[in-house]
């Protein structure tokens, strides 16, 4: 005998993903989902980031996700961050499940979002750019994270990732002089396999195109805080 | 991994819904694969290495249909397999329509039970 299923095997992780987004509508969370390659400059990038965000408590969490180690989670903890530190045990991506869980956590563990102005919450996805991106979250935007140093043709290898990233965090621009390479070999490609993003090209070490990015952070607040100020 | 993963999902799918089918002995399952979605030959490793867990299952053949992904000009509605996202006819942003599918459709096997439509 035959049975007929016709069963979407996405379908329990997508589920899980609207729910994930209900809870970020209800604390006023903006959720972003960083991914990039190992060795891209996400957890630098995330540093610099919050030491220019997060002078108000309840401003920011994040949710490290890595195979091994809490090196991650301890870089961000320094900067008196609330933090949540996942171990994937071997698994290549984060799903919907894990940041469920990793978000209650968060949240018994100091994490208090403000709705009213909107709190930021940063997704570190596993170091990979093939698999992170077949995975919903429910986070509100997907910013990938890539790095100089792996060179212009990135985009076009791994497009998926690319297609769906709404920012582009161009990471490690103050080492171009040693590359022989212009932001423009990275930007014209950019803008054919990322058309729906923003490019930031930056250096989280000398602070390069930081204010540009925040400033974009600052502004995509403003959908998701109760009473949304000029710069939430 | 990640095809590990989902071959688990399959496999649960697919033993929870043979025991509500009255199904004893699973012989085919027959699945749609996106090729952008994961790789077939790893399912097909991780299937066998799996099975064994899920007694219906135990000997169940695995069909794969791999779709290859597709592109769809909402412009000039042309089609392309090449990855790209703009139209290299008319420039247009091009919407993927096929290639990222992962589907259970059916499996077949022994059993008293009737088939539920």
């Amino acid at each position: 005998m035959k049975a007929i299923l016709v069963r979407n095997l996405r379908a329990a992780n997508d589920a899980l993903a609207a729910t994930n987004r209900d809870t970020f509508a209800r604390h006023g969370i903006l959720a972003l989902n960083l991914m990039g390659s190992p060795g891209a400059g996400k957890t630098s990038l995330l540093e610099a980031t919050l030491a220019r965000l997060s002078p108000i408590p309840g401003r920011c969490g994040v949710i490290e996700g890595d195979i091994a180690t809490t090196r991650d989670g301890e870089r961000i903890a320094a900067h008196g961050v609330p933090v949540v530190q996942l171990n994937t045990d071997g698994a290549c991506h984060l799903d919907a499940s894990m940041i469920a869980q990793g978000l209650e956590q968060l949240l018994r563990d100091g994490f208090r979002p403000v709705p009213q102005t909107g709190s930021f919450l940063f997704i570190e996805n596993v170091g990979n750019l093939v698999c992170p991106a077949e995975f919903d979250l429910g986070a509100h935007h997907t910013v990938v994270v890539y790095s100089v140093t792996e060179g212009p043709d990135k985009p076009e290898k791994y497009p998926l990732a690319f297609q769906k990233a709404s920012a582009v965090v161009l990471t490690k621009v103050d080492l171009l002089p040693h590359l022989g390479l212009g932001q423009e070999d990275f930007l014209s490609t950019l803008t054919t396999c990322a058309p729906h993003a923003t490019v930031f090209p930056v250096s989280a070490w000398s602070g390069t195109g930081m204010d540009a990015w925040c400033r974009w952070l600052r502004q995509q607040l403003a959908p998701v805080a109760a009473w949304p100020g000029p710069e939430a | 991994m990640h095809e590990l993963a989902l071959v688990e999902e399959m496999l649960e799918v697919a033993c929870g819904a043979a025991t509500s089918h009255g199904i004893r002995q699973v012989r085919r399952v027959h699945v749609t694969v996106g090729t952008l979605a994961a790789y077939p030959d790893a399912i097909r490793f991780a299937w066998d290495a799996c099975r064994g867990h899920f007694p219906p299952l135990g000997s169940a053949h695995l069909d794969i249909e791999e779709v290859p992904p597709r592109w769809l000009c909402p412009a000039c509605e042309s089609q392309h397999t090449a990855p790209a996202a703009r139209c290299p006819i008319c420039g247009a942003l091009l919407r993927l329509v096929a290639g990222t599918e992962l589907r259970l459709d059916y499996l077949e096997g022994d059993g008293e039970g009737e088939a539920v439509p």
